[in-house]
């Protein structure tokens, strides 16, 4: 059985993550790059993206990458050298979920899932 | 026949087994079911072929609310006294209510129906045939839809061919030998009988003419929405407060269905299944012009309790939405390509839209027409209109808007914009002209002013039909349910002069 020392317990609380975080070893400020070129990776439109990644920063000025990479790492359960294939699928199936619980922003008035608006801010700071 | 009651003499009277007032869809409708009988009818219509500015003043009066602006002329822009009726101005749309609209529901005050869904079938299907409607769906091969959903369903809106009232009926009404059209007869007071309880005769001028005196065994006011009304409450010699209105309730309940330009939608790959929301599909091959529109369905109104509302779409350039508009659509397409299972058509260009609800509104007691201090040419007191509807309406029309936007997106269809965020205002809402709910039916007489009958409950002789009958709109346009209630009445007319 995997053992969490006190040291780590205490470094995931002051990330802010919690207990639940605690399997996720993707917590390095460098861990965040290779998620970020990975998802980078997954947009075919980086243009677009690039354009409503700006809109949504704009609005929402709060956000900020490492939190965002962190959030979309927990939620879409990524490992370092996560095959793209699997990234895509988690990716799309997060951003039905937003859509269906209805964890959406509005960015300019577009009702956008909050995953796909974090996934277009991230490829705007990679 | 046709007569021009301006020719007859002052002091005629007329004597037939059934005097119908109003020559509009509803009131032809009831003739229709007796024409060729032998029994003798008489409809009493305000105007003539076609509408003059002069009879059109008659309609004239106060509207209030909060779409309304000032000096409006809402009271006489929507409603036509001439033969055919608002038919004229009617652009063909058929659609029932939906089956939820006639039905009690908790989150809608004073919703329900005392006759249900089955009650009106047949005469919805007689009313699709009048219309011309009433042949196969083939529509689907025209077009694609967009894709079923549990949510928000899509359907054909059929539209009549041959739109004109006046012009689908004119040609039987003036061959009928048991019918007499009165054109420029213009009914100004309903008298009854000393007991109160039984309509003798009425009296209609002319702007410029006789006065002339119509007596009947049965009477029908089918002269509009709010019209109806006006006559019962003016028609107050024998009882103060008007016809039918010892409950306080005729000119309550008045309803409009509530427009909102809520949305632009960005919809990837979906042009094709767009082409037949877009506008209305000329009817070629056969078929009747139709065009598609989608709605919340019963199960998702229930679960947040919204209003029942109609959503269309209007192609617009996605330059006319905003820079974003572009972008947005691209990345609804770069998102839809995450999946491994999507088509090519995901990437294709999207379609750009802007998005309509029509919306009913609920019944508001104080939502009402009186009589004015005003009169008209004739002496007859001008309408007063309060139109009241809460914030239901406005919830429930961002909210189903919304809604939309979450949906697209979960089935990966597009993204939404919202447009009526802001505070109500005449620039993204607007009445949609179809009115009703005045002399509302019900079961008890404590709770509307017809019978299931469409009879007056404390009136023997005196029905009425048209929309002011409704106890609630649904967000259908009326004509359809108009027609089909208007059949149901005419038969039940027969039935009563079949007997001495």
């Amino acid at each position: 059985m995997k053992t969490i020392s006190r040291r780590t317990v205490l470094r995931h609380l002051a990330t802010g993550l919690g207990v639940s975080a605690l399997g996720l070893p993707a917590c390095r400020r460098s861990d965040f790059a290779e998620l970020i070129d990975a998802l980078a990776a997954l947009a075919t439109d980086r243009e677009a993206a690039g354009a409503i990644g700006r809109a949504f920063l704009d609005e929402y000025p709060d956000e900020e990458r490492d939190r965002m990479a962190r959030r979309l790492a927990l939620e879409l359960d990524w490992r370092s050298a996560m095959p793209a294939a699997d990234l895509a699928s988690a990716l799309l199936l997060r951003i039905e979920r937003d859509f269906r619980d209805a964890k959406t922003v509005l960015v300019n008035a577009w009702v956008l899932s909050q995953t796909e608006a974090r996934w277009a801010a991230l490829i705007t700071l990679a | 026949m046709f007569t021009d009651a301006r020719e007859l003499e002052t002091g005629t009277t007329l004597e037939v087994d059934l005097c119908v007032v109003g020559a509009g869809a509803a009131g032809l409708a009831v003739t229709l079911e007796l024409l060729d009988s032998s029994c003798s009818i008489a409809v009493v219509e305000s105007g003539g072929r076609g509408p003059s500015d002069r009879t059109q003043q008659l309609a004239a009066g106060r509207a209030r609310g909060r779409l309304f602006g000032r000096n409006n002329r809402y009271l006489s822009a929507t409603r036509t006294r001439a033969f055919g009726g608002l038919g004229e101005d009617w652009h063909g749309s058929c659609r029932a209510l939906d089956p939820e609209d006639l039905i009690v529901r908790s989150w809608v005050p004073a919703s329900g129906w005392p006759i249900d869904a089955a009650t009106l079938d047949p005469y919805n299907a007689r009313a699709r045939s009048l219309f011309g409607i009433d042949v196969p769906a083939r529509r689907d091969e025209r077009t694609g839809l967009l894709a079923a959903d549990d949510a928000f369903e899509s359907s054909w809106l059929d539209y009549s061919p041959r739109p004109s009232i006046a012009e689908r009926f004119r040609g039987r009404f003036a061959q009928a030998g048991n019918v007499n059209v009165l054109t420029h007869a213009n009914v100004v007071e309903i008298a009854l009988d000393e007991g109160g309880r039984r309509v003798v005769d009425l009296v209609a001028r002319c702007l410029d003419g006789p006065e002339l005196v119509v007596r009947a065994r049965y009477f029908v006011l089918a002269a509009g929405a709010l019209e109806n009304a006006r006559l019962l409450l003016a028609s107050n010699g024998q009882r103060p407060h008007g016809i039918g209105n010892e409950n306080d309730l005729v000119g309550r309940f008045f309803m409009e269905q509530v427009e909102m330009r809520a949305a632009y939608v960005a919809l990837p790959g979906q042009r094709r299944a767009m082409a037949g929301y877009d506008a209305v599909q000329a009817g070629d091959g056969g078929l009747h012009p139709v065009r598609a529109i989608m709605r919340p369905s019963a199960r998702l109104q229930a679960r947040h309790e919204l209003l029942n509302s109609l959503i269309t779409f209007s192609p617009v350039a996605a330059a006319d939405i905003g820079e974003l508009a572009s972008h947005v659509g691209r990345l609804a397409a770069a998102t839809a390509r995450l999946d491994s299972d999507s088509t090519p058509d995901a990437a294709a260009e999207p379609y750009f839209g802007a998005v309509t609800l029509r919306s009913e509104q609920p019944p508001e007691r104080r939502s009402r027409l009186v009589l004015g201090a005003e009169r008209d040419e004739l002496g007859v007191p001008r309408i007063d209109l309060a139109w009241r509807f809460d914030d239901h309406v406005v919830w429930s029309l961002r909210t189903t808007a919304r809604l939309l936007g979450e949906n697209l997106g979960r089935r990966l269809l597009g993204r939404l914009q919202l447009r009526a965020t802001g505070r109500v205002n005449r620039r993204r809402f607007r009445w949609s002209a179809h009115q009703s709910g005045t002399t509302r039916m019900s079961r008890e007489p404590s709770e509307g002013v017809i019978d299931t009958d469409c009879r007056l409950h404390d009136v023997s002789n005196l029905f009425v039909a048209g929309s002011s009958v409704f106890p609630t709109s649904g967000c259908s346009g009326p004509m359809l349910t108009v027609v089909a209630l208007s059949l149901r009445l005419g038969e039940h007319l027969r039935r009563l002069l079949a007997s001495p």
